[in-house]
């Protein structure tokens, strides 16, 4: 099982939202997926149902009171579960901090994981404190969105700093890439920052689609679903994250899709 | 560059990377089986896992029928299914980003060199790998990758450009368009000149830019002349 890792240093520039579609993605492609909240605001839960948000969840299972097959949600959506972060009260945002830190305890929990899914997504809280540390830690790949907004860019290098650093304390995950996010192609600005990363990162390093401000996304987490669910057809802004997802599979080698790859008979 | 990334030292930048980013193994080290193109997205399925091996046949090389005389004007047959591997024989590359594009410059020589230059450069710019030039009639007249079924993919495309979409695109006497699919990317630009409407169409797995269409087409009008 492959793990990733969705980090940046900047709130609010799409982690969760990334977290949510591209793990829909990975699953409708026939990668059996788990998406792990590690975030004690429980974002993930919060996009999706309130009642994610009180269930005994991920911190349950870092504090040792929670087998992993008993907090992991299971969806509608074939191949897809979800690990809420359960619930942690400001009081206990440090310990958990604490406790996740070095990674072994995240570690445990993607092991016991393993072999039930190809892929874990796991959404991170903004910043590089100790729950984004250890998931950089425990998983073999992170990517970062990038705000596509001028000061936004400060972030790509903490996230390759911090990475480096972990790196020389051990065993850390290595850069899948970086995916340009809130792009708005009618302000100038916005694509002014768009131009100078695609004119600086290398090119395996950032992705070719860009996640586009868009009010759907609003729409989506009103509604407490990915966007993908959203409605049918489901919104155009939902094949950005198909390409990622594509894009990621290749990059990170996963090479498990239960799909058809050739003619499938119609009829018995 | 404006002043967004002026405090960044590019230098810094480059040697991080290199130190942080993932390892991709080498298709000789990667251990099989290893999908020689990303891994399409489809739609959720229960049935057993299948992954195209990868392909390491080389390219073949451009070839160019003659162009049509005035006594082999036919409309193609009807176009059959293609053929499913046809369109896999060869990988596509990266699209070359907006910045980063080379306007075609077209070589003097005769129109089969030209166009054979033209087809090269628009598989570069557009990071697909198949593609074929097609005149108004829908007769395929050069293709490179293009496979088995590409003169009834010719008569198809033009069928579609001029017929299919609304007149004031397809009727237009240059332009391009795009369609999507969540597994394929399907590109036409035409152009209109001495040899009346010509279209090249491309096929792959990869998404152009939308720069990379607009100096596609002005690259196929230059080509023609």
């Amino acid at each position: 099982m492959k793990s990733l890792v969705i980090a940046s240093q900047k709130g609010g520039v799409g982690k969760t939202t990334l977290s949510l579609n591209l793990a829909l993605s990975f699953a409708r492609a026939g990668y059996r997926t788990a998406l792990i909240d590690t975030d004690p605001q429980g974002a993930v839960g919060l996009s999706l149902s309130k009642s994610l948000t009180s269930r005994v969840g991920l911190a349950d299972c870092i504090a040792g009171e929670a087998a992993v097959g008993d907090v992991l949600v299971s969806t509608r959506v074939e191949g897809f579960s979800i690990l809420p972060v359960g619930t942690v009260s400001p009081a206990e945002t440090q310990s958990f901090g604490t406790a996740m830190a070095d990674g072994s305890r995240l570690r445990g929990v993607l092991d016991a994981l393993a072999s039930r899914f190809d892929l874990a997504l796991v959404d991170t809280p903004c910043g590089f404190g100790g729950i984004t540390a250890g998931a950089l830690r425990a998983c073999s790949h992170v990517v970062s969105p990038i705000q596509a907004e001028p000061i936004a860019l400060r972030s790509v290098t903490q996230l390759l700093e911090m990475v480096k650093a972990l790196g020389g304390q051990g065993q850390v995950a290595g850069v899948a890439g970086f995916v340009l996010s809130m792009l708005q192609t009618r302000d100038e600005a916005s694509l002014q920052v768009a131009r100078d990363v695609w004119e600086m990162f290398p090119r395996e390093l950032l992705f070719d689609v860009s996640i586009p401000r868009d009010g759907v996304f609003l729409e989506a987490t009103a509604a407490g679903v990915p966007v993908g669910l959203l409605r049918k057809p489901a919104p155009p802004v939902t094949h950005v994250f198909d390409l990622v997802a594509s894009e990621l599979a290749r990059r990170l080698e996963l090479s498990t899709a239960r799909t058809v790859d050739g003619p499938q008979s119609l009829l018995d | 560059m404006a002043h967004n990334l002026s405090w960044i030292d590019p230098q810094t930048l480059r040697s991080l990377v290199a130190q942080t980013a993932y390892r991709r193994l080498e298709p000789e080290q990667a251990a099989p089986p290893s999908p020689a193109r990303p891994v399409a997205v489809a739609p959720s399925t229960s049935d057993p896992p299948s992954v195209e091996p990868a392909r390491t046949e080389p390219a073949p090389m451009p070839t160019v029928p003659p162009l049509r005389t005035a006594g082999s004007v036919r409309r193609a047959t009807r176009p059959s299914l293609p053929d499913p591997d046809a369109s896999r024989s060869v990988p596509d590359a990266p699209p070359v980003r907006a910045s980063m594009l080379d306007p075609f410059a077209v070589a003097p020589g005769a129109l089969e060199a030209r166009l054979e230059q033209l087809m090269v450069w628009a598989c570069t710019v557009t990071g697909l790998a198949r593609v074929f030039i097609a005149d108004d009639e829908g007769l395929l007249v050069a293709s490179l990758n293009a496979g088995a079924n590409a003169p009834d993919e010719a008569a198809s495309v033009v069928e579609l450009c001029t017929r299919g979409v609304p007149h004031d695109v397809g009727g237009s006497e240059a332009g391009s368009i795009s369609m999507v699919g969540l597994e394929r990317t399907h590109v036409v630009a035409w152009s209109t000149g001495s040899h009346g409407k010509t279209f090249i169409a491309l096929s792959g797995t990869v998404e152009p830019s939308p720069e990379a269409l607009s100096i596609l087409c002005r690259a196929l009008t230059d080509a023609l002349r």
